[in-house]
């Protein structure tokens, strides 16, 4: 129930407005008493409500706002302590004053002491008296719930902060803890206050040689250490702060301990787990090179072998000795191909790859590119050209790898396309970018293929018989590379008429 | 007949193959012979060392691979050495990465191969780091 407080009463008038109830049986004594209230001279005006009985006292109280209460201790329906009792169960916050009888300073006394703020005696009714009396009573009473409603707040944050605080004093003994901590122990806070820290935390008799509170008692200063904690089972990091009285003494310290057990354990698995990833990683280092290096002399020897028959520098050859040992030739440059594929994305997706930039005229290099595969496109019979709509364009760009891009899209064209078709490679300046494109009027890719097709190992339209097969990995390195440029690529085709697939690299 | 004797003039050199693999040796000696070219051999990075000091070839084709000593280790050493710091090296290696690259350049490799490699390409860059060798001295 919220009485009007001072503040708020003062805001209204000049004269602050007090609400009375006053409970008393003797007509000549109820009289006096309020007209002693209604002359005071105090700025001040009572609102006096009067009843006779404790049970009518009681609801009037428990229903209507009051500041104070003037009790009369000698009801017809109760008496001395059971009547202050009463009133106070139905408003613990309003003020009580107690009304005795003549010289019952007695009475007067244990109403004090069961929840009256003050008494007086029917022979101290003089007008100030009772003036004075009623405002202080009220005043002391209002302070009281103030201080009962601080040291409240204080409680339940003091118990609502999830870390365990504990004070000791000079002696280690504990002060106080809060609910935190006590819950922790599984034991009341009472029944921790007096043990001291070294007992509860660490099940010894004396402090440790580096106990925070130790130092901080010493050095005045807070103090603070992290540690694992074998008889509680837990990391913890505990705070220290001293407390000093008056005088600048300190007189105990202010635990606060954080259990980081959670904390100390993530982070042991991370470090675990960046361990085995450096070790994965050495260990696939070590793979490809071992890989390579196993896969690749072989094939050197083959094929510098076979090399040395076909140049004839044993000897002669017929044709079907020719004929055969091409087949193994091709073959093994087949295989070579297959490898480098494989280390190539190996190599990519371990972010093993970089993008060299140099300036590079890509005209030229387009150009050049497409003289190196016009062998093969005599072979199939398939007309490759190049056509651009500059002489030169100086860009920065990763020779090597561009090359590898354009390679593969040109030997695709080359591979899809019939006999008697053409492949038309293309090079034009756009929005900032450099598009080259290589066309063909090949097979052509279904729709429900498209959204695959930069996957790796897959592959459509491989055929039986005489042609080329592929590992399925050239465009998902293509797609890469490009990446890696900051370009884009993609594909448009339409089944039976033919493909085009472009990239572009950012001229900046 | 003529272009012929000067063709093997030009091409003539000893050139020092260190390899483990006598695949390999066996097939790159042949290429190289029968371009005029005298081959001596090594099987490690060990020998290298020896053989470059005793023989003073012209080049030397380093592969990287080896046991007791590989070819980085090597070329070190080679580079090291006054007896040995000027003969021209072209490091074989089967890794394509440029990082193995660039340390077998750093290292002072004049020039690499990388295995399969082509066998003509081979003799072009013997060709152009003997002869730019000639026309330094």
């Amino acid at each position: 129930m919220e009485t009007m407080t001072t503040e708020q009463t003062q805001v209204l008038a000049d004269k602050k407005l007090i609400k009375v109830l006053l409970v008393e049986d003797d007509e000549n004594d109820s009289r006096l008493a309020k007209r002693i209230l209604a002359n005071c001279s105090r700025p001040v005006k009572f609102v006096i409500e009067s009843v006779g009985t404790i049970s009518e006292a009681v609801e009037y109280v428990g229903s209507r706002e009051y500041d104070v209460v003037l009790l009369d201790l000698g009801l017809p329906d109760s008496g001395g302590i059971e009547t202050v009792q009463k009133v106070s169960e139905a408003n613990p916050h309003v003020s009580i004053v107690a009304l005795t009888g003549l010289d019952d300073e007695q009475a007067g006394l244990l109403a004090i002491q069961n929840g009256a703020t003050d008494y007086l005696t029917k022979s101290m009714q003089l007008d100030n008296l009772l003036v004075r009396t009623v405002l202080y009573a009220l005043e002391r009473k209002q302070a009281e719930e103030k201080v009962k409603r601080a040291a409240h707040e204080w409680r339940t944050t003091f118990d609502s902060i999830s870390d365990m605080i504990s004070i000791h004093d000079k002696e280690h003994k504990i002060v106080r803890v809060n609910m935190t901590l006590a819950r922790f122990f599984k034991k009341e806070p009472k029944e921790l206050i007096g043990k001291r820290c070294c007992e509860l935390f660490h099940n010894t008799e004396q402090p440790r040689q580096n106990c925070p509170h130790s130092q901080t008692l010493k050095t005045r200063k807070p103090g603070s250490l992290e540690f694992y904690e074998p008889y509680l089972g837990i990391h913890v990091a505990v705070s220290t702060s001293p407390v000093f009285d008056d005088e600048g003494e300190v007189t105990g310290s202010v635990h606060l301990i954080k259990n980081i057990t959670e904390r100390k354990l993530a982070e042991e698995k991370l470090i675990k787990a960046n361990e085995k990833l450096e070790e994965y990683n050495k260990l696939k280092d070590e793979f490809v090179s071992t890989a390579s290096h196993e896969l690749r002399t072989p094939l050197s020897i083959i094929m510098g072998a076979i090399k040395l028959v076909l140049d004839e520098i044993p000897g002669k050859i017929v044709p079907e000795q020719r004929e055969i040992l091409s087949e193994a030739m091709e073959n093994a440059q087949r295989l070579s191909n297959t490898v480098s594929s494989l280390l190539n994305i190996s190599r990519i997706e371990s972010g093993k790859m970089d993008w060299k930039a140099e300036p590079v005229d890509i005209c030229k290099l387009i150009s050049d590119t497409v003289s190196n595969c016009k062998t093969l496109a005599r072979e199939k019979d398939i007309s490759l050209d190049y056509e651009a709509d500059q002489r030169s364009i100086d860009i920065l760009v990763d020779p090597d790898k561009t090359k590898q891009v354009l390679i593969n899209l040109i030997s695709n064209s080359l591979k899809f396309t019939p006999k008697g078709g053409w492949v038309k490679v293309s090079c034009t300046e756009q929005d900032g970018e450099i598009l080259v494109s290589v066309e063909d009027c090949g097979v052509g890719i279904a729709q429900e293929d498209m959204p695959k097709l930069f996957d790796k190992f897959t592959q459509f339209g491989r055929k039986a018989g005489p042609g080329e097969k592929g590992t399925g990995l050239g465009l998902a390195i293509s797609k890469k590379i490009v990446e890696l440029a900051k370009g884009r690529i993609w594909a448009e085709s339409e089944p039976g008429k033919g493909s085009k697939f472009t990239f572009t690299i950012p001229k900046t | 007949m003529l272009s012929k004797i000067f063709e093997k003039k030009t091409n003539t050199g000893k050139i020092l193959i260190v390899d483990d693999e006598p695949g390999m040796v066996m097939v790159v000696s042949k290429f190289l012979k029968h371009n005029g070219y005298e081959v001596i051999t090594a099987q490690d990075g060990v020998e290298c060392i020896s053989k470059s000091e005793s023989e003073l070839p012209d080049l030397i084709l380093l592969d990287n691979v080896m046991p007791n000593m590989d070819g980085q280790t090597a070329l070190v050493k080679l580079r090291a050495s006054n007896k040995t710091k000027d003969i021209p090296v072209i490091m074989v290696t089967a890794l394509s990465d440029e990082k193995n690259i660039a340390s077998a350049q750093k290292g002072g490799a004049v020039e690499y191969v990388v295995k399969p490699f082509d066998y003509t390409v081979l003799l072009e860059k013997i060709a152009k780091v003997l002869k730019s060798k000639r026309n330094v001295s």
